[in-house]
């Protein structure tokens, strides 16, 4: 929030006002899994940039996809004859491996990685492009990441999720501590993706692992909220459990690879905050977790044993209910704490829209979706964590989602 | 390559974050006195009660002092101090900076339930008897749903059961394992009805059956009684 308060961060808004001059060669990669659904739409998002068509190239990477995404692909390079699209076919071994191969043969100066359930925006090469000549640092530019009109309360929840965490990496990037370059359309500079060794084929987050190597030779990484990319996010409980699970277990195990850089002021900000709090949110995650559901437990022992005890004679107890308030017994001290917590959680909440120029309203079931981003939310990320600790103590593998 | 670290901004946030958390440290400390403050209070007005009760009970012989009210009066009064005495020991269990001075209260708490409990059984010696009496010694480190039976034979018995609990591992008040010794109390928890001791956890039924025998000792028709021995 400190961060919100200093002036050097305005020097990106000029460069927003700001043409493209020329036009780099740009390829955008595409790995493919299984993606017949969504893949479609997604070329035709990258087809319609608006960019000159012989500065611009598609690459897919059929990652050994088993359903129709291969046949869709070819349809719609034969009905595109004029746009500049590759395919390749692999057996399947991986984002990190496919975006590797994509990058052997890429031809651009820049190059993007959409994810085949993401779209991108039309203007998004005419925004991100010319903020890599701000610094030659810029190793990478990251979009507005939104979720694509959400369907139902969950992916609602997953919608408020995104825009909060988006003012986060606003306040982050300000300090050049963005630890992950999202696969949807994060752009990179293709030499220096090169140079550093290109994408690491064994973590199970090749986006935030690339992101930390490129601040561990500390290149600079920017976010613009001028451009957007939205994406499709799971629609039911399983299907995120596996995604976050993937997501948070990747951050701690590329927080253990690169733990040299926590607490090392060489990395500056990065190395002195965003990295120990990389892991320490996970620690602290899994305590509370613990916490709140050994006291959730214990309570719940100890009402049904008061039940069992009295036979359930939920009658009785219901007939001479009476409530003994006495106003000196509440906790104050953690009400204030808690309170002061909430308020500053609502003014990140305003904040976060207002930097996204979104209304909490948008896309209906606002209510419900609130309540349970508030009370269910939370529960279910503390069993994420549970089960990422539960996996580190049982050397479980990791899995893709 | 010199990376910046924003040394300033750490500085205000940690002071920030002192300064939210101190706030209820703070909060915390002065609530801290108001409740022994009101604490305090609440005893002086149950110790008011008691001498009144026992000033009282010197005019039964004389017929200056009417048994029923008296009985009354003091069922009203031990009801009350077992709520104010929860209070307290809620407040002790939240206590910080007094535990010394709540430790105090709670010892005074508990000599203000002994003289009731006393005064009670000499009441009891020049009236007839009005209610039955438990007293219950439990073990705070040990959980058990002892209490939560007695507090609900108390909803269905009314101020009929009067309930004095003792917390036997209370080391402050010498007077406590006086009472266990007289009362030959080995294991927690331990219920003393009208005078006859039944160690370990008495089950729901099996006390009910022990207070409705103590009512219709006293030839006391209750109504939650005569429902008992019908299901029973």
């Amino acid at each position: 929030m400190l961060v919100l308060f200093s002036s050097k961060e305005e020097e990106l808004r000029g460069v927003h006002d700001k043409k493209l001059e020329h036009f780099p060669m740009f390829t955008a990669i595409v790995p493919a899994y299984n993606e017949e659904e969504s893949i479609r739409g997604t070329l035709t998002s990258l087809a319609e940039l608006e960019y000159p068509l012989e500065k611009k190239e598609i690459i897919v990477v059929n990652d050994g996809s088993h359903d129709g995404t291969q046949k869709i692909v070819e349809d719609f390079i034969a009905a595109h004859p004029e746009q500049n699209i590759t395919l390749i076919n692999q057996e399947n071994s991986g984002k990190g491996r496919a975006l590797n191969v994509a990058l052997e043969i890429a031809k651009g100066e820049f190059f993007a990685c959409l994810d085949a359930d993401s779209f991108v925006s039309k203007e998004a090469l005419q925004v991100m492009l010319p903020l890599f000549y701000t610094d030659e640092k810029v190793a990478a530019v990251c979009p507005l990441l939104k979720v694509k009109r959400p369907k139902n309360i969950l992916q609602k929840v997953q919608w408020y999720e995104y825009i909060i965490n988006m003012f986060y990496r606003s306040l982050n990037a300000r300090i050049d501590c963005v630890h992950v370059t999202p696969g949807p359309f994060s752009m990179y500079k293709t030499a220096i993706i090169r140079k550093i060794g290109g994408y690491d084929e064994t973590t199970i987050t090749e986006d935030l692992e690339i992101a930390i190597r490129m601040q561990k030779f500390h290149y600079r990484i920017l976010q613009t909220f001028e451009t957007s990319v939205e994406t499709v996010t799971p629609q039911n409980w399983k299907a995120l459990f596996r995604q976050r699970v993937r997501w948070y277990k990747g951050s701690i195990d590329n927080a253990i690879v690169y733990r040299k850089l926590a607490f090392n002021k060489k990395y500056g900000d990065f190395g002195m905050l965003r990295m120990p709090t990389m892991v320490f949110s996970g620690v602290i995650a899994v305590v509370l977790a613990g916490t709140l559901i050994f006291e959730l437990f214990k309570a719940l022992r100890q009402w049904f044993s008061s039940l069992v005890a009295v036979n359930f004679d939920i009658m009785t107890l219901i007939k001479t209910f009476t409530i003994n308030f006495n106003i000196l017994s509440l906790p104050f001290s953690k009400m204030l704490i808690a309170s002061t917590l909430f308020c500053i959680s609502i003014i990140i909440m305003v904040m976060s829209f207002r930097n996204v120029r979104e209304r909490i309203t948008n896309y209906g079931k606002t209510w419900m979706a609130m309540f349970t981003y508030i009370f269910i939310y939370s529960i279910f990320m503390s069993t994420v964590w549970m089960y990422i600790a539960f996996m580190f103590v049982s050397r479980k593998k990791n899995f893709w989602m | 390559m010199e990376r910046k670290i924003s040394s300033k901004k750490y500085l205000i946030a940690f002071v920030l974050t002192l300064l939210v958390f101190g706030g209820g440290v703070i909060l915390g400390f002065t609530l801290d006195d108001v409740r022994l403050e009101d604490s305090k209070q609440l005893a002086l007005k149950e110790k008011v009660n008691l001498r009144s009760i026992q000033l009282q009970q010197q005019y039964i012989d004389s017929g200056q002092a009417d048994c029923k009210t008296l009985n009354k009066v003091l069922e009203e009064n031990i009801n009350q101090l077992a709520r104010k005495m929860e209070t307290v020991q809620e407040y002790d269990k939240n206590s910080v900076f007094n535990q010394e001075e709540f430790d105090l209260q709670l010892q005074d708490y508990f000599l203000t339930e002994i003289q009731f409990l006393l005064t009670s059984e000499e009441i009891d010696q020049k009236c007839s008897r009005d209610s039955v009496k438990v007293v219950y010694f439990y073990d705070e480190n040990n959980q058990d749903t002892q209490g939560d039976i007695l507090a609900y034979l108390k909803k269905k018995f009314g101020p009929r059961l009067l309930v004095f609990s003792f917390d036997s591992t209370f080391q402050h008040e010498p007077m406590i394992p006086i009472l266990l010794s007289s009362h030959k109390v080995t294991e927690y928890p331990s219920l003393v009805v009208n005078g006859k001791t039944y160690s370990g956890h008495q089950p729901v039924k099996k006390l009910m059956g022990t207070i409705c025998d103590e009512f219709e000792k006293m030839d006391d028709v209750v109504e939650e009684c005569v429902a008992f021995e019908k299901v029973n």
